[in-house]
């Protein structure tokens, strides 16, 4: 093990690394590779990757939270979607499955979740979900208030000094995206799914729910359909992304391009050291929906940067294997920096 | 970023390879199917994967698998009516992704896995053989691929 530089960072400034599963052997990966906190889900639409096959009964639960805590990781059960009125008893039941399991905390987007759980299970802890929207330091305050949030993941939309405004006029504990795909659009407000197919990730836990989705090879190219919405059409030499209608290629006054973004997947590794800097509490990767050999790779390149980060923040540098790494796992063609670096707000 | 050009079948596997008739082909991977997964697939996946019809296609090999479901086994088939899902890949990539060194939508951004098909069944079937753990058949798999590779 390295030595410690005397510039070292103190545990309690030290950022936990969040790592996705969406079965027990991811998580038991991110855990053996050193994720700090595993978030999962349920097997419904109380959280937002509801995918067939995908997510966690009681009894894959049960055994992550064991094998998590063995190894002294903590497991955060994702209930951050939108219950409607008619089915809200969902939601309540999915926070005390969460309660009863054990989860060490519950990720919430909605203020009726969060406010039943801090009634009725004052030692769960509660995270704000990025879903949640809070991009203000006064609606995290509102949710501290009155749910006693104990942290609040920022939606992908801000940039670096704005998060450090935030964090500056907190108490919460702030989580920021560190790696994964874009969900560009202000997050817990997207509807675009909802317009090509009825069913968006706020209400049913998938953005583009797989029975919309159809992919079909023609003389014109690989084609990507939702809810019959041509959404891209790839050329031999193109690489397709998921098929969301935010990454969607479309004629705009006689032009093909994408209005909305390219598909690119977010990596901050660069940032790593202002963000430890400013009082970031945890780093989260992206991918429920990525199989355990995502999670692995991703969570061995993200441990030793944030050992790296913590142990010699001075010297800290994006070494170019990791870069490899994560570029070869990635969605799209390019690994940006997403809003934290953009020049307009 | 582009990954590496996966290996392809050496010459003399293909030509040998090529002369396999499909039906027994599909009857020993269904075997192999039954004989290490069919246990360790949840009732409800079985289920509902009851009578669809799989191609799994090794372009370089020139292998066609055709299978079902019938009765929660695998089942070889022969019909060439519409499946419900059709995969593309190389041999060696689908090695990768059986041994859990690779990662299906890593293969799929990349045009290295193609899936034709019902997106909800692709999901389900994906999903599934991720929860799945065969330690000893993985680990198997990995010494093969270290053995063999480039
Ligand atoms: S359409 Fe795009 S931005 Fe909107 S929810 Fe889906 S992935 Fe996110």
């Amino acid at each position: 093990m390295a030595a410690l530089s005397p510039q070292a960072t103190p545990s309690s400034a030290r950022m936990r690394l969040v790592c996705p599963a969406g079965t027990l052997p991811a998580l038991k990966v991110a855990v053996d590779e050193g994720a700090d906190d595993v978030y999962l889900g349920f097997k419904d639409q109380t959280n937002a990757r509801n995918f067939a096959g995908l997510n966690f009964n009681d009894a894959t639960i049960r055994e992550g939270i064991a094998y998590a805590h063995r190894k002294g990781a903590q497991v955060l059960i994702a209930l951050n979607t939108y219950p409607q009125p008619h089915n809200w008893r969902n939601w309540r039941a999915a926070v005390d499955r969460a309660a009863e399991v054990g989860a060490d905390a519950i990720i919430v987007a909605d203020a009726g979740v969060l406010r039943y759980a801090c009634k009725t299970h004052p030692n769960l802890r509660l995270h704000l979900s990025v879903q949640g929207s809070a991009t203000s330091h006064e609606a995290i305050n509102f949710y501290y208030e009155h749910f006693g949030i104990h942290r609040a993941v920022l939606p992908r939309v801000l940039a670096v000094e704005q998060a450090e405004k935030v964090i500056a006029r907190t108490p919460v504990e702030i989580e920021v995206f560190g790696f994964g795909s874009l969900s560009i659009m202000v997050e817990g407000r997207c509807a675009l799914s909802s317009y090509a197919t009825g069913e968006s990730p706020n209400t049913h836990g998938g953005c583009s729910p797989a029975k919309a989705i159809r992919w079909q090879t023609s003389s014109a190219g690989m084609e990507s359909r939702l809810g019959g919405v041509l959404i891209d059409r790839f050329a031999d030499n193109e690489h397709p992304g998921y098929p969301t209608l935010c990454r969607g290629r479309f004629r705009v006054n006689g032009d093909v391009y994408y209005p909305f973004e390219e598909p690119t997947s977010l990596n901050t590794l660069e940032l790593l050291q202002p963000l430890q800097a400013m009082g970031v509490k945890a780093i989260k990767i992206e991918g429920r929906q990525r199989s355990p050999a995502y999670v692995e790779a991703v969570t061995r390149v993200w441990r030793a940067a944030l050992n790296h980060c913590a142990a010699e923040p001075q010297h800290y540098h994006v070494k170019p294997e990791w870069q490899n790494a994560l570029a070869q796992i990635s969605e799209g063609h390019q690994c940006t920096l997403g809003a934290y670096h953009r020049p307009w707000r | 970023m582009t990954l590496a050009p996966s290996p392809r079948l050496p010459r003399t596997v293909q030509k040998v390879v090529n002369r396999l008739p499909r039906y027994p082909a599909s009857r020993a991977f269904t075997t192999l199917l039954n004989f290490t997964l069919r246990r360790k697939f949840p009732a409800d996946v079985l289920e509902a994967l009851e009578d669809h019809c799989f191609v799994i296609e090794a372009e370089d090999a020139g292998v066609q698998l055709m299978f079902t479901v019938r009765r929660k086994r695998f089942v070889p088939t022969n019909t060439l009516t519409e499946p419900t899902l059709h995969f593309r890949a190389s041999t060696w990539d689908y090695i990768t992704l059986a041994a859990r060194e690779a990662d299906p939508d890593t293969l799929f951004f990349n045009r290295r896995l193609s899936i034709e098909g019902d997106t909800e069944t692709a999901l389900l079937v994906k999903n599934t053989m991720d929860t799945i753990d065969i330690p000893r058949t993985r680990a198997l798999l990995k010494m093969m691929l270290r053995a063999h590779s480039p």
